[in-house]
């Protein structure tokens, strides 16, 4: 059976089957529900939709959306989910949950930084603490989340797990840089 | 011109060390600021700096441009009666435990400002329908469940038509649907009313939305915005003797 290849194509399969789309609106709709916390880049979509064309999880319709006399007239193209589609989609929802690597990055650089690399670790965590704040101002508040029961529970299900793990991050931060401060201020290096 | 400023402006404590250290803030007439830290972080100080309940140890405070250790003790109180406004959640006792009504607490700064009961009742009516508390007006204060204390707080600061809010720690409330709710109408107030404010929490959640985040705790602010002009100082070691 075809599958999707990566996280990002599973997730633009699932948002065309929940509801057929045109690229732009299914980045949009993805952008929305997962948050800042995704990191997400609508272009993807694109070459995303591509791929699952080309293992026909998805198909596609040529659209009109106006006139043809009207000097902006375009065709646009509205994806829809096959059946084995839905087959492959729905294998990926009940298989088990692998556990990702946890702010690899910065614990690389941790890890591998001798003492009179505390400056630039210090600042390295600086920019981690400042992309993490932003990422709290970017997630998207409760006023404008999607009105309909289900969709509602679901958006902030995952809100709420971004700031958990935002939350987690800052204290964590916190505490990283205090260890090596302290360290700088007596500890044999 | 900034309404409320920091410049360089250290701060410690006997037993805490540096709570603020070379910190500098511009804060616009009608701007959200976020500050985000622990517990005892330093989240009240800068609250309490920026309205001349405490004077810095180092560095100036302004506001509207004023150096606020250049007013009098009384000048700051009329600044704190009328333009800024600390609006501190956790009621204090004697409010708690008085007989008054949570319109005679609202309007009760105005009375103190000279105003006449009758201005000051009306005006609370109005502030607390604004922050969706009108249901509250003649219970007791302590008959007020948490959230409904929030927006009572909310209210009682705003009766003075500040131009700058201090809010320290809105999420007193268990219910987050709830603690979510006043962090939009903190929102929405900022907005509809153009006044600047300045909202301190523990809870991340409380931020969301907030253009700018400061994040504070051992001397060191980070702000999410790298043009600001707030910038981080590593936290000198603690001095322990500091007043």
């Amino acid at each position: 059976m075809s599958r999707p290849r990566s996280l990002l194509e599973t997730i633009v399969l699932g948002s065309v089957i929940e509801r057929p789309g045109y690229g732009y609106d299914l980045g949009k709709r993805i952008e929305a529900r997962m948050g800042p916390g995704w990191q997400f880049n609508p272009s993807g979509v694109y070459a995303s939709l591509d791929r699952l064309k080309e293992r026909d999880l998805v198909r596609y319709e040529q659209r009109e959306t106006l006139p043809r006399s009207s000097p902006r007239s375009r065709d646009r193209v509205v994806y829809h989910a096959t059946d084995e589609g839905v087959v492959a989609f729905e294998d990926w929802l009940g298989s088990e949950v692998r556990k990702e690597p946890v702010r690899m990055d910065v614990l690389a650089r941790i890890a591998v930084a001798r003492p009179e690399h505390a400056p630039l670790l210090l600042e390295a965590l600086e920019g981690y603490e400042r992309e993490c704040l932003d990422m709290v101002a970017g997630t998207t508040a409760h006023e404008s989340l999607d009105v309909r029961p289900w969709d509602r529970m679901i958006a902030e299900g995952v809100r709420d797990s971004v700031l958990q793990h935002l939350r987690a991050e800052l204290a964590w931060i916190r505490s990283m840089r205090r260890r090596i401060e302290a360290f700088g201020d007596g500890e044999p290096r | 011109m900034p309404l409320l400023s920091f410049e360089g402006v250290g701060k410690a404590y006997r037993g805490a060390g540096v709570v603020l250290d070379g910190f500098d803030l511009d804060v616009d007439p009608g701007e959200f600021v976020g500050v985000w830290g622990e517990r005892r972080s330093g989240k009240t100080t800068l609250l309490r700096l920026a309205a001349g309940v405490e004077a810095p140890d180092s560095g100036v405070v302004r506001y509207a441009g004023r150096d606020l250790a250049d007013l009098s003790e009384t000048g700051r109180s009329r600044l704190r009666l009328g333009e800024i406004a600390l609006a501190t959640i956790d009621a204090p006792s004697h409010v708690a435990a008085s007989a008054i009504t949570v319109a005679d607490h609202v309007g009760l700064p105005l009375v103190f400002g000279g105003r006449s009961q009758r201005e000051a009742a009306d005006a609370a009516h109005r502030s607390l329908h604004l922050v969706g508390a009108g249901d509250c007006m003649s219970a007791a204060p302590f008959e007020l469940r948490p959230g409904e204390g929030t927006r009572v707080a909310l209210a009682r600061a705003l009766v003075r038509e500040p131009r700058l809010l201090l809010v320290d720690e809105p999420a007193v409330t268990p219910d987050p649907t709830e603690r979510e709710e006043i962090r939009d109408l903190l929102h929405q107030l900022t907005r509809s009313l153009r006044v600047a404010m300045l909202v301190a929490s523990e809870e991340v959640s409380m931020m969301v939305g907030a253009p700018r985040i400061l994040s504070i705790g051992d001397g060191n602010v980070v702000s999410n915005e790298t043009t600001g002009t707030v910038i981080s100082f590593p936290a000198p070691a603690p001095t322990g003797d500091s007043p």
